[in-house]
């Protein structure tokens, strides 16, 4: 049976582009801009490696930051990426615009981050803490109680999915990258891509319920 | 959000692409779907998170000091002599024992499936190979005399 067409609809409340289309999202400098960039590292201009992490430090460090469960390894992987873009800039071939390539570096980062990351369990709990000397988001001041809880428990439910679906997840949410430029960056299909964005929704989901279900239980018996 | 056990998760794929603002074009709603439903909770259930989920990691990369991580890359980069290429990745042990144990199993195989005779050694092989290789060597010779000579 044959996938319905699909037609884009005005997204409400959120800053996400609409899917179709291969455009870049909104603040990403153009691709003439990018290019310059790519020569310039090319002839090892230290000025232009300023400007290209002034222009995506916050965007790759958000989407880092969605992805890696282990909040102290953002800034390395962050950085990582940086000194990587510097050193293999020869390896770039032009055929994707540069932050396209950076953020398949990122991915690429946190993928081996966590291959050869420490011993801790997987979904540690102490991986899902604020971390005192980096970026520790902390709750807004006047922030009710059950938004608190509710944001605990995604930060849970993230942490729990499997990493390729943090991937899609952030570069879709967070950044809000197309689904053809979300392809690009992880090197899949777009019926891939919207398969594991749907997977992952879905996961989500349910163990944001499961949670919610065993907090009830948690109230009644307490 | 309210407690409530009977709420199940009924995200459909329909679902997940209303949540990046795509529609099935010709998609009539189901039994079920209208406003308040567990379909539409599930969604809105879902929206609310990842909104939150999104908000928080973009404060994470709002509290980047991007000139500081600059400074940072570029000191790093300054330290490595030019031409210098980023450190190898770290050796996988337990890729290197695998391929040990595969070669040693190979190479117990070929033992075991030696004919009772044995094979010619190694450079008994060479030494015939090379007598061969000489022989046809002398024949081409030969008969290159043999022409430039006009026999």
């Amino acid at each position: 049976m044959p996938a319905p067409a699909l037609r884009p609809v005005p997204t409400s409340g959120t800053s996400r582009p609409a899917v179709g289309g291969g455009g870049r999202p909104a603040g990403v400098p153009d691709r003439a801009l990018q290019d310059a960039w790519v020569a310039r590292l090319r002839a090892r201009d230290p000025e232009a490696l300023r400007e290209v992490v002034a222009a995506f430090s916050e965007r790759l460090t958000a989407v880092v930051s969605g992805i890696l469960k282990d909040r102290d390894a953002v800034e390395d992987v962050v950085q990582e990426t940086f000194t990587k873009a510097w050193y293999r800039i020869e390896a770039f071939h032009g055929d994707s615009a540069l932050f396209t390539w950076l953020y398949r570096v990122a991915v690429n980062g946190c993928k081996d981050h966590v291959k050869h990351r420490s011993r801790r369990p997987a979904g540690s709990l102490q991986d899902l803490g604020p971390d005192p000397g980096f970026a520790a988001p902390s709750a807004p001041p006047m922030e009710g109680l059950a938004r608190r809880e509710l944001r605990l428990a995604v930060r849970e439910a993230v942490a729990r999915l499997p990493q390729r679906f943090r991937a899609v997840l952030a570069l879709r949410e967070i950044e809000g990258l197309p689904y053809q430029e979300i392809a690009n960056v992880l090197g899949l299909s777009l019926g891939t891509v919207e398969s594991r964005l749907f997977r992952a929704r879905q996961r989500l989901a349910a163990l944001l319920i499961r949670s919610r279900t065993a907090g009830a239980r948690g109230d009644v018996g307490a | 959000m309210t407690h409530d056990d009977t709420f199940r998760p009924r995200l459909t794929r329909e679902d997940s692409r209303a949540l990046d603002g795509l529609m099935p074009a010709d998609g009539p709603p189901r039994a079920g779907d209208g406003p308040g439903s567990a379909r539409e909770r599930t969604r809105d259930l879902v929206r609310e998170a990842l909104d939150l989920w999104s908000a928080e990691s973009r404060t994470v990369g709002q509290a980047v000091d991007p000139e500081r991580l600059a400074e940072r890359v570029l000191a790093r980069v300054a330290s490595a002599p030019e031409g210098s290429h980023l450190p190898p990745a770290p050796v996988s042990w337990g890729y290197a024992a695998a391929a040990a144990a595969l070669i040693a199993l190979g190479l117990g195989g070929l033992r075991l499936a030696r004919p009772a005779g044995g094979l010619p050694a190694a450079p008994a092989v060479a030494s015939q190979l090379e007598a061969e290789g000489l022989a046809v060597l002398r024949r081409l010779e030969l008969e290159r005399l043999a022409v430039v000579e006009g026999r």
